[in-house]
């Protein structure tokens, strides 16, 4: 398949008072259509930055980033991110906050508002439209942060930690939830976590980056053959661990 | 309904009932207390007025001029006010707006802050004449600095992650102050605007003492200097009225404000 995303020789320098800090060095990596890569790496690597940088939101001080053959300098609309929190604004309706992204980008026609209905009905929200975020559970929550991510229908969607802020057993159930949506509608992702096993449990492929100024150290493929692969059901697969010790091994947690 | 849920019921209902009693019973003891040790001459009613003294003045309020002057005061209250919130909410619009200036004006924001605005009473008095203009300057000069302070402590304290999370979709700066910043600090809002009462009452009554043509606060003066003092605690017990009422008008339209928002964004 096809690159949709290539990063090359990507450096991030940090200017501050007491001098300069370089956070990313020679960052090159191909992403393919469709693909879900992860991404590891020791904390502190510049692993968040990354993604801010591919989704334009911090300059870059060195390489260049390509989507679809062309060269992208500032936001794109091919991108989409998620972050940690959910950031649902608590003054809006569910359906008002999925709406958000098509309000901002002037884009809120009969079409696309029919389309963010219809996310809504595939994945479980519509009869909680009309409810306020505060009346939803966490995961419920997660669930249509990331339609409204999807409304504007991104090529490519980052997830920076999206998880990380959820309670185990939502969590759980979240990464199954957004990893059958996410390989339904055929969106590629990039997503940056510190938990090994969820890196794991949802790519096709790892990138371990190592600590400061953060570089690519390795790149594991996952294939667990098992028909209908979800986060779950790998993890209950005697690969698992393996994937998990060679990982664990290649952070370096305990150097 | 279960025998607890009853009982939990009835407790919240006493207590309720409990700390009203109680405010009702302060009260009239109080009042009680100071009439009867008036009439009894224990204390004396020319320099401590009485109650049945104060309903008095209440009574023949068209001799006094009492209308008047509350309406005086009202006017220059509400005015200084409305334009302390109004021009505050634009000036930490703008310093929101540009980090450049806000940085550049901190300083002389927070001296300005802690610099007691009374003193500058006789230079407003020379700069605008001794009339009502004086007056609403000065409650514009009292409650202007604080609402900037607050209004725009709030609006940079607005969660970054939501501001990333609009920048994702390429939000101007624009957008995120009218559709982020402004609607997440309504309760920032709500808060000066409560602050904002007592403090325009402070440059009016401050005001009116200075200048002393009409109003509650040239009624105390003048009361005090000819020991009316019924004048005097009259006169107090209307401005503790009218701050109660504004109170009460703001806390409505914090209600009706949640329930607009409940109902019409869609």
């Amino acid at each position: 398949m096809e690159d949709i995303l290539e990063l090359q020789n990507i450096s991030k320098k940090y200017q501050q008072k007491n001098g300069e800090t370089l956070a990313l060095m020679d960052i090159n990596l191909n992403v393919k259509k469709g693909e879900f890569v992860s991404i590891i790496g020791p904390s502190g690597c510049g692993k968040s930055t990354l993604l801010s940088i591919i989704a334009g939101l911090e300059e870059k001080t060195e390489g260049k980033i390509i989507i679809e053959d062309e060269e992208i300098n500032e936001i794109s609309p091919k991108i989409g991110y998620m972050l940690q929190k959910d950031c649902l604004l608590e003054w809006r309706t569910i359906f008002s906050n999925i709406l958000f992204g098509l309000e901002i980008k002037r884009i809120k026609n009969a079409e696309n508002i029919a389309y963010a209905k219809n996310l809504l009905k595939k994945y479980g929200l519509y009869e909680f439209k009309d409810k306020f975020p505060n009346q939803l559970s966490g995961g419920m929550r997660q669930r249509a942060a990331l339609i409204r991510t999807l409304c504007v229908k991104p090529k490519i969607l980052l997830l920076d930690e999206a998880f990380s802020a959820l309670d185990y057993q939502t969590r759980i159930k979240v990464t199954e939830d957004i990893y059958n949506i996410l390989k339904n509608e055929k969106i590629t992702t990039l997503m940056v976590t510190h938990d090994i096993t969820e890196a794991i449990s949802m790519g096709d492929r790892v990138v371990v980056l190592t600590k400061r100024p953060g570089t690519v150290k390795a790149i594991y493929d996952i294939n667990f053959e098992i028909k209908n692969r979800t986060p779950l059901n790998c993890r209950e697969t005697p690969i698992f661990s393996n994937y998990f010790n060679i990982l664990w091994k290649e952070l370096g947690v305990d150097e | 309904m279960s025998e607890e849920r009853k009982r939990y019921l009835k407790k919240q209902k006493f207590e309720k009932i409990l700390v009203l009693s109680t405010q009702i019973v302060i009260l009239v003891t109080f009042l009680g207390l100071w009439e009867a040790l008036a009439n009894k001459g224990i204390i004396d009613s020319f320099i401590t007025s009485s109650p049945s003294r104060i309903i008095k003045i209440f009574a023949n309020f068209s001799s006094n001029n009492l209308l008047l002057h509350i309406r005086v005061t009202i006017y220059e209250t509400l005015l200084g006010f409305s334009i302390g919130i109004v021009l505050g909410t634009i000036i930490a619009i703008i310093l929101w707006w540009s980090n450049f200036l806000s940085k550049v004006f901190e300083p002389y924001l927070v001296v300005l802050n802690g610099l007691p605005k009374v003193a500058l009473g006789p230079i407003i008095i020379i700069w605008v004449g001794a009339g009502t203009k004086a007056i609403i300057v000065m409650a514009i000069a009292i409650s202007l600095i604080v609402t900037i302070l607050e209004i725009l402590n709030g609006f940079l304290n607005t969660d970054k992650e939501i501001i990333k999370m609009a920048k994702t979709f390429n939000a101007n700066k624009f957008q995120i102050l009218t559709k982020i910043v402004i609607p997440a600090n309504i309760s920032t809002f709500i808060n000066s605007l409560k602050i904002n009462i007592g403090l325009s009452l402070v440059g009016v009554i401050s005001g009116e003492f200075l200048i002393s043509k009409a109003g509650l606060g040239y009624l105390i003066t003048y009361g005090g200097q000819v020991f009316k003092l019924d004048l005097v605690m009259s006169s107090i017990i209307i401005l503790g009225i009218f701050a109660g009422v504004m109170y009460g008008a703001v806390a409505l339209l914090e209600k009706t404000i949640i329930n607009y928002r409940r109902i019409n964004i869609k």
